[in-house]
Protein backbone atom coordinates (compact mmCIF):
# COMPACT_ATOMS: atom_id res chain seq x y z
CA UNK A 1 0.00 0.00 0.00
CA UNK A 2 1.09 4.07 -0.68
CA UNK A 3 1.88 5.74 2.35
CA UNK A 4 0.10 8.92 2.30
CA UNK A 5 2.92 11.53 1.16
CA UNK A 6 3.26 14.98 2.98
CA UNK A 7 1.78 17.91 1.36
CA UNK A 8 4.18 18.73 -1.34
CA UNK A 9 2.32 22.17 -1.54
CA UNK A 10 2.57 23.41 2.20
CA UNK A 11 6.32 22.69 1.20
CA UNK A 12 7.39 24.75 -0.96
CA UNK A 13 11.11 25.14 -1.08
CA UNK A 14 11.57 22.81 2.31
CA UNK A 15 13.27 19.57 0.09
CA UNK A 16 15.70 21.90 -1.77
CA UNK A 17 16.85 23.50 1.91
CA UNK A 18 17.08 20.04 3.34
CA UNK A 19 18.97 18.88 0.93
CA UNK A 20 21.68 21.37 1.05
CA UNK A 21 21.36 21.39 4.32
CA UNK A 22 22.44 18.03 4.74
CA UNK A 23 24.56 18.04 2.07
CA UNK A 24 26.80 20.32 3.79
CA UNK A 25 27.80 18.33 6.78
CA UNK A 26 29.39 15.97 4.37
CA UNK A 27 28.87 14.51 0.71
CA UNK A 28 26.23 11.56 0.22
CA UNK A 29 24.38 9.27 -2.44
CA UNK A 30 20.95 9.17 -3.08
CA UNK A 31 20.14 6.38 -0.97
CA UNK A 32 22.50 7.90 2.08
CA UNK A 33 21.05 11.38 1.23
CA UNK A 34 16.83 9.75 2.05
CA UNK A 35 18.13 7.99 5.35
CA UNK A 36 19.45 10.72 6.21
CA UNK A 37 16.44 13.25 5.65
CA UNK A 38 14.14 10.61 7.47
CA UNK A 39 16.66 10.25 10.29
CA UNK A 40 17.46 13.94 11.08
CA UNK A 41 13.60 14.84 10.41
CA UNK A 42 12.51 12.11 13.05
CA UNK A 43 10.38 10.55 10.09
CA UNK A 44 8.31 13.91 9.89
CA UNK A 45 8.55 13.53 5.95
CA UNK A 46 6.88 10.54 3.74
CA UNK A 47 7.37 11.13 0.05
CA UNK A 48 8.19 8.82 -2.86
CA UNK A 49 11.86 8.36 -2.49
CA UNK A 50 12.71 8.53 -6.03
CA UNK A 51 11.73 12.16 -6.05
CA UNK A 52 14.50 13.49 -4.56
CA UNK A 53 16.62 12.25 -8.03
CA UNK A 54 14.87 15.01 -10.02
CA UNK A 55 15.88 17.57 -7.43
CA UNK A 56 19.43 16.70 -6.76
CA UNK A 57 19.75 16.99 -11.01
CA UNK A 58 18.15 20.59 -10.71
CA UNK A 59 19.97 21.76 -7.96
CA UNK A 60 23.19 20.27 -9.86
CA UNK A 61 22.24 22.02 -12.88
CA UNK A 62 21.75 25.29 -10.84
CA UNK A 63 25.63 24.82 -10.26
CA UNK A 64 24.82 24.56 -6.32
CA UNK A 65 25.64 20.90 -6.00
CA UNK A 66 27.85 18.42 -7.86
CA UNK A 67 28.36 14.64 -8.71
CA UNK A 68 31.56 12.69 -8.88
CA UNK A 69 30.76 8.63 -9.54
CA UNK A 70 32.82 7.29 -7.29
CA UNK A 71 32.78 3.52 -5.29
CA UNK A 72 30.29 3.94 -2.01
CA UNK A 73 29.39 0.57 -0.36
CA UNK A 74 29.77 -2.10 -3.02
CA UNK A 75 29.23 0.46 -5.77
CA UNK A 76 29.93 3.08 -8.12
CA UNK A 77 27.18 5.98 -7.07
CA UNK A 78 26.94 9.38 -7.63
CA UNK A 79 28.07 10.90 -4.81
CA UNK A 80 26.62 14.58 -4.07
CA UNK A 81 28.41 17.39 -2.41
CA UNK A 82 27.41 21.56 -2.27
CA UNK A 83 29.24 23.93 -4.27
CA UNK A 84 30.57 27.39 -2.43
CA UNK A 85 26.96 28.51 -4.48
CA UNK A 86 25.51 26.06 -3.00
CA UNK A 87 26.34 27.01 0.65
CA UNK A 88 25.75 30.68 -0.04
CA UNK A 89 22.10 29.60 -0.81
CA UNK A 90 21.47 27.60 2.00
CA UNK A 91 23.15 30.27 4.11
CA UNK A 92 20.22 32.58 2.28
CA UNK A 93 17.34 30.09 2.85
CA UNK A 94 17.93 29.23 6.15
CA UNK A 95 18.16 32.96 7.07
CA UNK A 96 14.51 33.51 5.25
CA UNK A 97 13.21 30.20 6.71
CA UNK A 98 14.09 31.46 10.01
CA UNK A 99 12.57 34.40 9.63
CA UNK A 100 9.18 32.75 8.26
CA UNK A 101 9.03 29.86 10.93
CA UNK A 102 9.20 32.53 13.35
CA UNK A 103 6.50 34.76 11.86
CA UNK A 104 4.46 31.43 11.72
CA UNK A 105 5.21 30.73 15.48
CA UNK A 106 4.38 34.48 16.75
CA UNK A 107 0.68 33.98 14.71
CA UNK A 108 0.45 30.57 16.40
CA UNK A 109 1.02 31.47 20.16
CA UNK A 110 -1.67 34.76 19.41
CA UNK A 111 0.55 37.23 18.04
CA UNK A 112 1.79 41.01 19.39
CA UNK A 113 -2.06 41.85 18.46
CA UNK A 114 -4.52 39.07 19.38
CA UNK A 115 -8.01 41.34 18.97
CA UNK A 116 -9.84 40.24 16.88
CA UNK A 117 -10.03 41.68 13.82
CA UNK A 118 -13.96 41.83 13.42
CA UNK A 119 -15.61 43.12 16.70
CA UNK B 1 3.91 -4.26 -11.71
CA UNK B 2 6.94 -6.24 -11.44
CA UNK B 3 10.49 -4.88 -11.20
CA UNK B 4 10.92 -4.24 -15.07
CA UNK B 5 7.69 -3.52 -16.39
CA UNK B 6 8.26 -0.68 -13.74
CA UNK B 7 11.19 0.97 -15.08
CA UNK B 8 10.32 -0.15 -18.47
CA UNK B 9 7.30 2.04 -17.44
CA UNK B 10 9.51 5.32 -16.15
CA UNK B 11 11.24 5.57 -19.13
CA UNK B 12 8.37 5.45 -21.31
CA UNK B 13 6.66 8.51 -18.93
CA UNK B 14 9.89 10.21 -19.21
CA UNK B 15 10.26 10.25 -22.73
CA UNK B 16 6.23 11.16 -23.18
CA UNK B 17 7.55 14.43 -21.12
CA UNK B 18 10.19 15.08 -23.81
CA UNK B 19 13.09 14.80 -21.15
CA UNK B 20 16.50 13.70 -22.63
CA UNK B 21 17.80 10.93 -23.24
CA UNK B 22 20.90 11.21 -21.36
CA UNK B 23 18.54 12.10 -18.07
CA UNK B 24 16.61 9.48 -18.74
CA UNK B 25 19.16 6.28 -18.37
CA UNK B 26 20.98 8.54 -15.57
CA UNK B 27 17.69 8.77 -13.22
CA UNK B 28 16.89 4.96 -14.10
CA UNK B 29 20.13 4.14 -13.20
CA UNK B 30 20.11 5.98 -9.89
CA UNK B 31 16.68 4.83 -8.97
CA UNK B 32 17.98 1.52 -9.72
CA UNK B 33 21.21 1.48 -7.46
CA UNK B 34 18.39 3.20 -5.00
CA UNK B 35 16.14 0.22 -4.60
CA UNK B 36 18.85 -2.13 -4.81
CA UNK B 37 20.15 -0.51 -1.90
CA UNK B 38 16.55 -0.80 -0.42
CA UNK B 39 16.44 -4.50 -1.07
CA UNK B 40 19.99 -4.89 0.25
CA UNK B 41 18.86 -3.06 3.81
CA UNK B 42 15.26 -4.23 3.84
CA UNK B 43 14.66 -0.93 5.06
CA UNK B 44 10.77 -0.87 4.54
CA UNK B 45 8.25 -3.67 5.59
CA UNK B 46 6.94 -3.04 2.03
CA UNK B 47 9.30 -3.71 -0.93
CA UNK B 48 6.93 -2.49 -3.87
CA UNK B 49 8.87 -0.24 -6.20
CA UNK B 50 5.46 2.17 -6.33
CA UNK B 51 5.84 1.72 -2.24
CA UNK B 52 9.30 3.02 -1.99
CA UNK B 53 10.22 5.17 -5.08
CA UNK B 54 6.71 6.60 -5.56
CA UNK B 55 5.21 5.66 -9.07
CA UNK B 56 6.53 6.24 -12.52
CA UNK B 57 3.98 9.06 -13.51
CA UNK B 58 4.79 10.90 -9.99
CA UNK B 59 8.50 10.77 -10.97
CA UNK B 60 7.99 11.89 -14.20
CA UNK B 61 6.17 14.51 -13.47
CA UNK B 62 8.36 15.79 -10.36
CA UNK B 63 11.47 15.56 -13.25
CA UNK B 64 9.88 17.60 -15.29
CA UNK B 65 8.89 20.29 -13.14
CA UNK B 66 12.30 20.61 -12.19
CA UNK B 67 13.75 20.46 -15.65
CA UNK B 68 11.00 22.99 -16.22
CA UNK B 69 12.09 25.29 -13.75
CA UNK B 70 15.94 24.75 -14.56
CA UNK B 71 14.53 26.05 -17.95
CA UNK B 72 12.94 29.16 -16.44
CA UNK B 73 16.27 29.91 -14.45
CA UNK B 74 18.12 29.74 -17.71
CA UNK B 75 15.89 32.11 -19.33
CA UNK B 76 15.50 34.23 -16.68
CA UNK B 77 18.92 34.53 -16.04
CA UNK B 78 19.33 35.16 -20.08
CA UNK B 79 16.57 37.81 -19.82
CA UNK B 80 18.93 39.75 -16.93
CA UNK B 81 22.32 39.41 -18.91
CA UNK B 82 20.46 41.06 -21.91
CA UNK B 83 18.98 43.89 -19.27
CA UNK B 84 22.07 44.53 -16.82
CA UNK B 85 25.32 43.19 -18.78
CA UNK B 86 24.79 44.27 -22.89
CA UNK B 87 22.02 46.62 -23.09
CA UNK B 88 23.48 49.68 -20.69
CA UNK B 89 25.70 50.55 -22.49
CA UNK B 90 24.56 50.56 -26.28
CA UNK B 91 21.39 52.74 -24.30
CA UNK B 92 23.82 54.82 -22.95
CA UNK B 93 25.45 55.69 -26.36
CA UNK B 94 22.28 55.64 -29.01
CA UNK B 95 20.45 57.86 -26.08
CA UNK B 96 23.14 60.64 -25.79
CA UNK B 97 23.88 60.56 -29.51
CA UNK B 98 20.34 60.51 -30.17
CA UNK B 99 20.10 63.84 -28.13
CA UNK B 100 23.01 65.26 -29.55
CA UNK B 101 21.05 64.67 -32.89
CA UNK B 102 17.81 65.79 -31.48
CA UNK B 103 19.55 69.19 -30.80
CA UNK B 104 20.72 69.40 -33.89
CA UNK B 105 17.88 68.95 -35.52
CA UNK B 106 16.19 71.51 -33.39
CA UNK B 107 18.18 74.18 -34.01
CA UNK B 108 17.93 73.02 -37.86
CA UNK B 109 14.07 73.19 -37.39
CA UNK B 110 13.83 76.70 -35.47
CA UNK B 111 16.85 78.41 -38.36
CA UNK B 112 13.77 77.03 -41.01
CA UNK B 113 11.19 77.89 -38.98
CA UNK B 114 12.09 81.56 -37.58
CA UNK B 115 14.47 82.13 -41.62
CA UNK B 116 17.39 83.41 -38.64
CA UNK B 117 20.47 81.75 -39.40
CA UNK B 118 22.02 80.18 -35.64
CA UNK B 119 25.49 80.14 -37.11
CA UNK B 120 26.11 82.96 -35.43
CA UNK B 121 24.98 81.64 -32.43
CA UNK B 122 26.70 78.61 -32.90
CA UNK B 123 30.03 80.19 -34.12
CA UNK B 124 30.08 82.49 -30.22
CA UNK B 125 29.20 79.31 -28.71
CA UNK B 126 31.89 76.89 -30.37
CA UNK B 127 34.58 79.54 -30.93
CA UNK B 128 34.79 80.83 -27.42
CA UNK B 129 36.15 77.22 -26.13
CA UNK B 130 35.11 74.26 -27.66
CA UNK B 131 36.21 73.13 -23.95
CA UNK B 132 33.08 74.12 -22.84
CA UNK B 133 30.54 72.48 -25.68
CA UNK B 134 32.29 69.57 -24.45
CA UNK B 135 31.85 69.89 -21.00
CA UNK B 136 27.92 70.35 -22.00
CA UNK B 137 28.03 67.26 -24.06
CA UNK B 138 29.39 65.48 -20.94
CA UNK B 139 27.37 66.42 -18.93
CA UNK B 140 24.01 65.72 -21.12
CA UNK B 141 26.19 61.84 -21.04
CA UNK B 142 26.14 62.09 -17.35
CA UNK B 143 22.40 63.09 -17.11
CA UNK B 144 21.77 59.99 -19.38
CA UNK B 145 23.64 57.62 -17.24
CA UNK B 146 22.11 59.00 -14.16
CA UNK B 147 19.09 58.58 -16.29
CA UNK B 148 19.91 54.64 -17.77
CA UNK B 149 21.14 53.58 -13.59
CA UNK B 150 17.91 54.58 -12.41
CA UNK B 151 15.66 52.88 -15.13
CA UNK B 152 17.56 49.71 -14.06
CA UNK B 153 17.02 50.31 -10.81
CA UNK B 154 13.08 50.70 -11.36
CA UNK B 155 13.35 47.34 -13.77
CA UNK B 156 15.28 45.21 -10.83
CA UNK B 157 12.72 46.61 -7.88
CA UNK B 158 9.66 45.73 -10.13
CA UNK B 159 10.56 42.28 -11.12
CA UNK B 160 12.40 41.84 -8.34
CA UNK B 161 15.91 41.13 -9.59
CA UNK B 162 18.92 40.75 -7.37
CA UNK B 163 20.57 43.83 -6.19
CA UNK B 164 24.40 42.50 -7.97
CA UNK B 165 22.82 42.70 -11.18
CA UNK B 166 22.22 46.33 -10.59
CA UNK B 167 25.23 47.11 -9.40
CA UNK B 168 27.30 45.13 -12.26
CA UNK B 169 25.32 47.67 -14.56
CA UNK B 170 26.35 50.66 -12.62
CA UNK B 171 29.30 49.85 -12.47
CA UNK B 172 29.55 49.48 -16.23
CA UNK B 173 27.86 52.73 -17.11
CA UNK B 174 29.58 54.60 -14.36
CA UNK B 175 32.98 53.27 -15.91
CA UNK B 176 31.60 53.89 -19.68
CA UNK B 177 30.97 57.40 -17.89
CA UNK B 178 34.11 58.45 -16.60
CA UNK B 179 36.24 57.04 -19.02
CA UNK B 180 33.82 59.04 -22.54
CA UNK B 181 36.77 61.50 -23.96
CA UNK B 182 35.14 63.90 -26.31
CA UNK B 183 37.29 66.46 -29.09
CA UNK B 184 35.59 68.85 -30.85
CA UNK B 185 36.99 70.65 -33.97
CA UNK B 186 35.06 73.39 -34.98
CA UNK B 187 35.63 75.49 -37.86
CA UNK B 188 32.69 77.54 -38.43
CA UNK B 189 32.66 75.91 -42.39
CA UNK B 190 29.97 73.40 -43.51
CA UNK B 191 31.07 70.11 -43.28
CA UNK B 192 34.35 71.16 -41.76
CA UNK B 193 33.37 70.34 -37.85
CA UNK B 194 34.05 67.48 -35.82
CA UNK B 195 32.69 65.60 -32.89
CA UNK B 196 34.72 62.83 -32.06
CA UNK B 197 34.24 60.48 -28.78
CA UNK B 198 36.13 58.03 -27.57
CA UNK B 199 36.87 55.46 -23.75
CA UNK B 200 39.85 55.91 -22.24
CA UNK B 201 41.64 57.26 -18.87
CA UNK B 202 44.37 60.02 -19.04
CA UNK B 203 46.93 58.74 -16.75
CA UNK B 204 49.38 61.11 -17.51
CA UNK B 205 47.55 63.31 -16.63
CA UNK B 206 45.51 63.89 -12.42
CA UNK B 207 43.75 66.97 -13.19
CA UNK B 208 41.71 65.14 -15.81
CA UNK B 209 42.16 61.48 -14.35
CA UNK B 210 40.09 63.34 -11.38
CA UNK B 211 37.50 65.14 -14.24
CA UNK B 212 36.88 61.98 -15.77
CA UNK B 213 36.84 60.52 -11.84
CA UNK B 214 33.78 62.88 -11.07
CA UNK B 215 31.88 61.91 -14.35
CA UNK B 216 31.43 58.76 -13.19
CA UNK B 217 30.53 59.52 -9.74
CA UNK B 218 26.92 61.12 -9.92
CA UNK B 219 25.97 57.90 -11.67
CA UNK B 220 27.71 55.39 -9.65
CA UNK B 221 26.10 57.14 -6.62
CA UNK B 222 22.60 56.58 -7.52
CA UNK B 223 23.08 53.29 -8.75
CA UNK B 224 24.73 52.35 -5.21
CA UNK B 225 22.20 54.09 -3.52
CA UNK B 226 19.59 52.13 -5.70
CA UNK B 227 21.22 48.82 -5.27
CA UNK B 228 21.51 49.39 -1.44
CA UNK B 229 18.18 49.30 -1.46
CA UNK B 230 17.71 46.49 -2.94
CA UNK B 231 19.79 44.94 -0.67
CA UNK B 232 17.70 46.41 2.22
CA UNK B 233 14.35 44.97 0.99
CA UNK B 234 15.63 41.70 -0.15
CA UNK B 235 14.33 39.41 2.68
CA UNK B 236 10.81 41.44 2.56
CA UNK B 237 10.65 40.28 -1.17
CA UNK B 238 11.75 36.69 -0.23
CA UNK B 239 9.06 36.48 2.40
CA UNK B 240 6.22 38.21 0.06
CA UNK B 241 7.56 36.20 -2.81
CA UNK B 242 6.45 32.48 -2.56
CA UNK B 243 9.06 31.01 -0.71
CA UNK B 244 12.79 30.88 -0.20
CA UNK B 245 13.65 28.53 -2.76
CA UNK B 246 12.74 27.00 -5.85
CA UNK B 247 8.89 24.85 -6.42
CA UNK B 248 10.04 21.53 -4.80
CA UNK B 249 7.71 18.40 -5.77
Amino acid sequence: MTAKRTNPDFLNGVPELLILQLLARRPQYGYELVKSIRGASGEAFTFGEGCVYPLLHRLEAEGLLVSERRKAGNRERFVYSTTPAGRARLADSREVWERVAAGIQLVLQGGADERPAVV
Amino acid sequence: MNDQRWFESLRTELRRRGLPEAYCERLSGELVDHYQDCKEAAMNGDSSLDSILGTPREIARVAARQQASWHRLVARFLVRSLLFILLPLPLLASGWLGIVLAMGAAATACEWASGASLKPLGDAFFAESTTLASQFLLGLAICMACAIVALEGLVARKWRIAWPWQLFATVLISAATAALVLHIEYTGLPGKNSLSAGLGLRFDSWPTLMQQFLQGILPFSIGAWIAWQLWRTRLAGHSSGGGPCVAAD
